[in-house]
């Protein structure tokens, strides 16, 4: 048997648990929009059960605590997908800024090779015609600036990336320190078998954040998360965080240090850092080393020829163009060596009006240079391995973005908050409200009437 | 499945259809199905060499067309010279006739003369500075004068012969050409009066294109 008092405790409680329920409620309509929130729910317990001889009575509801609905799984593919994402938009927010310099146009290299080749053979039909001498020498000109452009556009690329890098660090570092701020704090919560909630959210964003820029690995343990980069880089551990730090290579490249001094550059390979560094040192080189060793061969094959044969003066053939003795760097100094047009090498056998030797400058385009291919056909390669880069990212780009919207509609399903399904909740929790404060009211009424009992008011 | 918020798909899916709808308002206004290298990288190469090849071929049909005027210069150069030649035998054969009188051999002489001094400018045609002729040396004049000279029993190139001179019979008159090394004599025959040798004084080509009727050598 109840006593009127356990009753009205029973009441009250329940009014306790209705109200604490809208106040989750109310917290998550408020935080409806909130990037990275995570619903709440609030727990309800029965209390344990009050045994009076054969039976026993319920004692009523416990509102244990409010519980974020979490899934961790997915949070970790999405971190895993967002570093991929940005990763792969680092590398094609590059990449299309190279791709101008190597599309067909009035300047690039594969047109000014072409229009050198062509002045050439008009050279042929008559080869001490000083307009048809100059315009070889303009040709000449012309494409060894298109090399100097083109190279010039791929290091000037690098230059802005490991300006990117320094960026990228600095933001790591900031984050890994709000991180590390954090970890007490939600340790204390769920030491305590709480959930972490809003710190949690928070510490959820901030790693998310960093996932964007590097490959994270998040473990839990006792005293909050730690997190390493993807070899085991050690950014956060307990309350404590460690930065990483930049430095000028020998190469003239940004490179990042862990905070022991260890050069990590290489391992880093996802995250917008990754990419960066992924675009600035293998990809870009790549290119620049094509680029320069069909300068450096084209050159040096164009000198041999002009070298067979004698010039208008009758001496023979100097160096049409000047070229560094190392491949590096050829595409960015080469230059014509001759700014007289009579010293273009036409003649086989010294007369003046002879063009045989110009079938030998024409036959550079024809034959294959040292490194495999014709100097056409090693530019048009160049050209497919700059499309194909780029292709490779945005096709990447594409499908992470794609599959990152995926995963963030099964978050959202599971933690996200609908209007909906919380204002039904206010419906169901103001009616629990509104009938524990009925009860309240019939008890006090019952308290009355049992006061006046024995009384002159009961009759 | 629980759905929470609608709108981050909604932007999603819009923002797909915008892109598709981009590429094609490119590929429309441009009228390339490639824009940029990445559209089709393989595309892209090959029309790097296509472009090449053209260029050469369109360069092949401009060549042809320039140097076609300097072929058909040529053409009619050799042309007016076989006519020339042609003229000059004729006259030769008439010359070398027992009934012509000293005056007709002189006239037919200089007529001679003139047809080689046209031979000899039609063989240094130039067409625009460049001597058609004359090989891989073609700023300089391939066929030019040689000088020759003559000794005769009855004159030399120091006291030359004149028109009305009338050789002895078996005189041997020797021209010469310094240029070219040949040697050329005539012995006069009994009775005939020979006034070619002063008109050959003062030039020759390379090669004799003349027969007399009756030649030494």
């Amino acid at each position: 048997m109840g006593s009127l008092s356990s009753s009205l405790s029973i009441a009250v409680q329940s009014l306790n648990a209705a109200s604490g329920s809208l106040q989750a409620t109310n917290n998550n309509i408020a935080n409806a929009n909130t990037p990275g929130y995570t619903r709440e729910v609030p727990i309800l317990e029965e209390l344990a059960p009050v045994n009076e001889g054969n039976f026993s009575a319920g004692s009523g509801v416990d509102l244990k605590g409010y519980q974020s609905v979490r899934d961790e799984l997915l949070q970790t593919q999405i971190q895993q997908e967002t570093q991929a994402q940005s990763g792969a938009n680092a590398q094609l927010a590059s990449l299309q800024q190279i791709q101008p310099t190597f599309t067909t146009s009035t300047q690039d290299i594969g047109t000014e090779m072409s229009a050198l080749f062509t002045s050439i053979s008009s050279l042929s039909t008559n080869s001490t015609s000083s307009t048809s001498q100059e315009a070889v020498l303009t040709a000449g000109q012309n494409l060894a600036t298109a090399f100097n452009t083109a190279s010039n556009t791929l290091t000037s690329q690098q230059t802005g990336l490991n300006t990117q890098v320094s960026q990228d660090v600095t933001q790591i570092n900031q984050l890994t320190q709000q991180i590390a701020a954090l970890n007490p704090q939600i340790a204390e919560l769920t030491s305590s078998g709480q959930d972490g909630g809003t710190l949690q959210d928070q510490q959820d964003q901030l790693v998310l954040q960093l996932s964007a820029l590097t490959s994270v690995s998040v473990t839990q343990s006792g005293d909050g998360e730690t997190l390493t980069t993807g070899n085991g880089t050690p950014l956060v551990v307990g309350s404590q965080s460690f930065s990483l730090q930049t430095t000028t290579g020998s190469d003239g490249m940004t490179h990042v240090l862990d905070q022991n001094g260890t050069d990590i550059t290489s391992s880093l390979t996802s995250g917008d850092l990754g990419g960066t560094i992924q675009t600035r040192d293998t990809a870009i080189p790549g290119l620049l080393n094509q680029l320069d060793t069909l300068a450096n061969q084209f050159g040096t094959a164009m000198n041999a020829a002009q070298a067979k044969g004698y010039d208008q003066n009758g001496n023979a053939g100097q160096n049409l163009f000047t070229i560094p003795a190392t491949v590096a760097g050829s595409a960015a100094s080469i230059k014509m060596a001759i700014s007289d047009p009579t010293l273009i090498a036409a003649s086989s056998d010294g007369t003046a009006g002879s063009n045989g030797n110009l079938a030998n400058l024409s036959a550079v385009q024809t034959t294959a240079l040292p490194a495999g291919q014709t100097p056409g056909n090693a530019y048009a390669s160049l050209v497919y391995q700059v499309g194909s880069l780029t292709s490779n990212a945005n096709a990447e780009s594409t499908a992470t973005t794609s599959s990152l919207a995926q995963l963030n509609t099964q978050l959202s399903s599971v933690s996200g908050v609908s209007i909906d399904e919380e204002s039904a909740n206010l419906i169901t929790y103001q009616q629990a409200y509104e009938a524990a404060a009925r009860v309240v009211t019939t008890i006090q009424a019952m308290f009355t009437v049992t006061m006046d009992m024995g009384t002159a008011a009961a009759e | 499945m629980r759905v929470a918020n609608m709108l981050p798909d909604i932007q999603y899916q819009m923002q797909q259809s915008q892109q598709a709808l981009a590429t094609a308002t490119e590929q429309l206004s441009t009228g390339l199905r490639v824009n940029q290298l990445s559209d089709d990288p393989s595309a892209s190469a090959n029309m790097v060499r296509s472009l090449a090849y053209s260029a050469n071929v369109d360069q092949y049909t401009s060549n042809v067309s320039s140097v076609l005027p300097q072929m058909q210069s040529a053409d009619s150069a050799i042309s007016s010279v076989v006519t020339s030649l042609n003229s000059a035998v004729t006259l030769g054969t008439e010359g070398a006739n027992g009934t012509e009188t000293s005056a007709n051999r002189q006239e037919v002489a200089s007529q001679v003369q003139s047809i080689l001094s046209s031979v000899i400018a039609q063989a240094n045609t130039s067409f625009q500075g460049v001597y058609v002729f004359g090989g891989s040396d073609s700023t300089t004049p391939p066929f030019v004068s040689a000088s020759t000279t003559y000794t005769s029993s009855q004159g030399s190139n120091a006291s030359p012969l004149a028109a009305t001179t009338a050789l002895t019979a078996g005189s041997v008159t020797t021209i010469s050409d310094a240029a070219t090394g040949e040697t050329m004599t005539y012995q006069a025959a009994a009775g005939h009066h020979c006034y070619l040798a002063v008109s050959y004084r003062k030039c020759s080509l390379r090669r004799h294109a003349l027969r007399r009727h009756k030649r030494n050598d």
